[in-house]
């Protein structure tokens, strides 16, 4: 099988988890930068007009998290059966929620209201609030209690998946936002999870490496 | 093995395609309307306060995407092979990316701006904006295109697929906020799949009956 191609925008940003779950599988891989001019001229290969895409000997296709999981499946990193396989998906869209609310509650509005970013810690962060009326699915409480169900220190009883993943990514982008201290000291459990993800002989050697993207997101230091 | 139970509201809403896939599948299921109360107190059935919630032989679970992913692994719905699972992911996202843009854009925006209805058509129906730098990724063009790659009249060469399923719920979701003949003559492929998928006799038979709710969603007019 010849080296997977990612194709991205030269920051970790939607392409992480891909990234860390190639790692994780020990699957080498090639990444090239895309622009918004590359991007918008080929419909074809980008037919949401958006990255990342990626290339294997089975597919070419775009969508992070479609792609997430075509790595999970071809390097078993889903679960063993499908009752694993559904608390990897739970995580998943858990995240995903959380996810869009830090994007609109957080990123886009602190453009505008100083007070998103303390805003979006207390309704979306803040223990105090999890079981508040106004969370609708989208809170790092819920992505703790599901890690709770688990006694093998990763989402599932059979060991690392993309759950792992995809929750250490998110934790990652937090702590771009927030202290580690006080993220740990909140939610010690997924905070214990992320360091123990990232010190995972195949992934401790990526950050070091030169498929990792020194910036977070575009407006990154 | 026992009926699966799907537990929601008596509204089509974020169980429509699930119901719809499992009567695609031939699989005889049971409705319990979900309980308020329940749902913000039972954490260990709850764990993101909201419904669906789906449970059968193998699962016990929340997640609409998730659940919708199960039913199709389960229930042959998936493709045939990891090639076919990407296709079916990357319509899934983008149907999704795309009725949260109606929901948000169109929908909700419409009960305080008269002009939000004609803006999100201009913006994400018109075939002309498909590549403007705004879509990010949510545009019908772009549902329109993947099932272009198709010859079978359905997203995957091998037949139906939960990615008809999801396509043919946005269809449907649009139809509540603009007519059928404007639609069909933008994306006459989409509406005539959104057709073929309603007219399968299982399809057929379950609009027809007792599972099916009359209402496709809180804010539907």
């Amino acid at each position: 099988m010849s080296k997977p191609r990612l194709f991205y925008f030269d920051i970790k940003g939607r392409a992480e988890p891909i990234r860390l779950a190639l790692a994780a599988a020990g699957v080498d891989f090639e990444f090239e930068a895309v622009n918004k001019e590359v991007i918008k001229s080929d419909a074809e290969h980008y037919p949401f007009f958006q990255a990342p895409r990626y290339i294997d000997d089975e597919v070419d296709m775009v969508q992070s998290m479609g792609i997430l999981r075509h790595v999970a499946r071809k390097f078993d990193l889903y679960g063993k059966d499908h009752a694993e396989m559904a608390r990897v998906d739970e995580v998943i869209e858990g995240c995903s929620d959380l996810l869009a609310k830090m994007i609109m509650e957080y990123m886009i509005k602190a453009k505008e209201d100083p007070g998103a970013k303390d805003a979006y810690w207390a309704g979306r962060i803040d223990p105090a609030s999890a079981a508040g009326a106004t969370t609708y699915g989208a809170h790092m409480a819920l992505l703790d209690r599901l890690l709770a169900r688990s006694s093998s220190g990763y989402y599932l009883d059979s060991g690392l998946s993309v759950a792992d993943i995809v929750v250490t990514f998110f934790m990652q982008l937090h702590m771009e936002m927030f202290s580690c201290e006080s993220l740990a000291e909140q939610w010690p459990s997924l905070m214990a999870l992320h360091d123990r993800v990232l010190a995972l002989p195949r992934i401790a050697a990526y950050p070091a490496g030169p498929l990792h993207p020194a910036k977070m997101l575009f407006s990154s230091a």
